[in-house]
């Protein structure tokens, strides 16, 4: 991953502002509109993986969720005049526009089934568990049968770190019908996985 | 509650009874204290809650390069493309400004009411292009 310092050296000859790492996510976003580079770099650096985590999930193609992530990041330089500070958590807003431009490619191209996270995809440290790796390995693979609006709820939600409330407002519903979908995905995977979880 | 009852809410909610409504948490709370069924599922629930916490989990690390093909491609904004932005982003927008026309000519009318000069104006107008003179009398040969 680019430092910093690295991301603030491709964006401009100028000085960086080591304050810029201290900002909140809202106050990038303003320095943005101004055309700040820098402070663009510094909201890429801080969400990049986190939002290419998870749409690496939603996909399941490293060079789909590439090409994603690039999207994403472009429409919040173009966009960032749009977003209103208070409203919504900067990383809502970042994932709504994600979730959005995922669900444009998924109608553009008709919906493929999407694989799991390769083993590959997960960086096991050396005391990796084989056993844990299995069941990891098949809760991806349960994950990948869900129908899409369950997928992308429980990946919002346990994934992501998201309230329902957030996720409701990422995926575009109301609070019960994203309960609704949690409800749903939780008992396939309660059902999927009755011998590990009892 | 009954255990039916608290599964039906652990499916919705989640196993964090920290992160639910007051009140239904507390109900939670006394009926998985009594109940062993309760317990059970209050078990099942936070073990699924559990094993996707640490499935979903990880250290992942975007494509090396993303970064920098990604700040090599920031373009210049296209101003207009903010304005139409600004328009679209809420409804009352675009009607506040359909409106405002209107309410300037409104405006414009009660600061400057009609006077004995627009009259004048009035009929100048209409002599000057009126061309209609066979539907008046007066012209008339006959």
């Amino acid at each position: 991953m680019t430092s910093y310092a690295q991301a603030f050296a491709l964006v401009s000859t100028r000085q960086a502002n080591p304050h810029l790492q201290d900002l909140t996510d809202e106050e990038l976003v303003a320095r943005i509109r101004q055309n700040d580079e820098q402070a663009f770099a510094c909201l890429l650096v801080r969400h990049l993986n986190s939002i290419h985590h998870y749409l690496l999930r939603l996909t399941g193609s490293r060079s789909d969720s590439d090409d994603l992530a690039q999207e994403t990041f472009l429409r919040v330089w173009q966009k960032a005049h749009t977003f209103t500070p208070g409203k919504v958590r900067f990383s809502t807003w970042l994932h709504r526009i994600a979730h959005n431009l995922t669900v444009d490619q998924f109608r553009q191209r008709g919906r493929n089934p999407v694989s799991a996270i390769d083993a590959n995809d997960k960086h096991f440290g050396p005391d990796f568990d084989r056993a844990a790796g299995e069941l990891h390995e098949r809760l991806s693979q349960v994950l990948t049968t869900l129908p899409e609006n369950q997928r992308h709820a429980i990946l919002l939600c346990h994934q992501q770190g998201f309230s329902n409330k957030e996720a409701a407002v990422i995926l575009g519903v109301g609070v019960r019908a994203l309960e609704s979908l949690l409800a749903r995905a939780r008992r396939t995977l309660k059902a999927e996985l009755t011998e590990v979880l009892t | 509650m009954t255990a039916d009852e608290l599964r039906e809410h652990l499916d919705r909610l989640g196993g964090r009874l920290d992160t639910w409504p007051s009140a239904v948490a507390a109900e939670a709370r006394t009926l998985i204290e009594r109940s062993d069924a309760a317990r059970s599922v209050y078990r099942e629930a936070r073990a699924l809650d559990e094993l996707l916490q640490h499935t979903l989990a990880s250290d992942h690390q975007a494509t090396p390069g993303l970064e920098r093909r990604i700040l090599n491609n920031l373009t210049e904004r296209d101003p207009w493309q903010a304005v139409i932005d600004w328009f679209a982003t809420s409804f009352w927008r675009p009607m506040a400004t359909a409106a405002l026309p209107l309410a300037l000519g409104f405006a414009l009318g009660w600061v400057f009411p009609e006077s004995e000069q627009d009259e004048f104006y009035e009929d100048l107008a209409t002599l000057t292009f009126y061309d209609a003179y066979e539907t008046y009398p007066e012209f008339d040969d006959e």
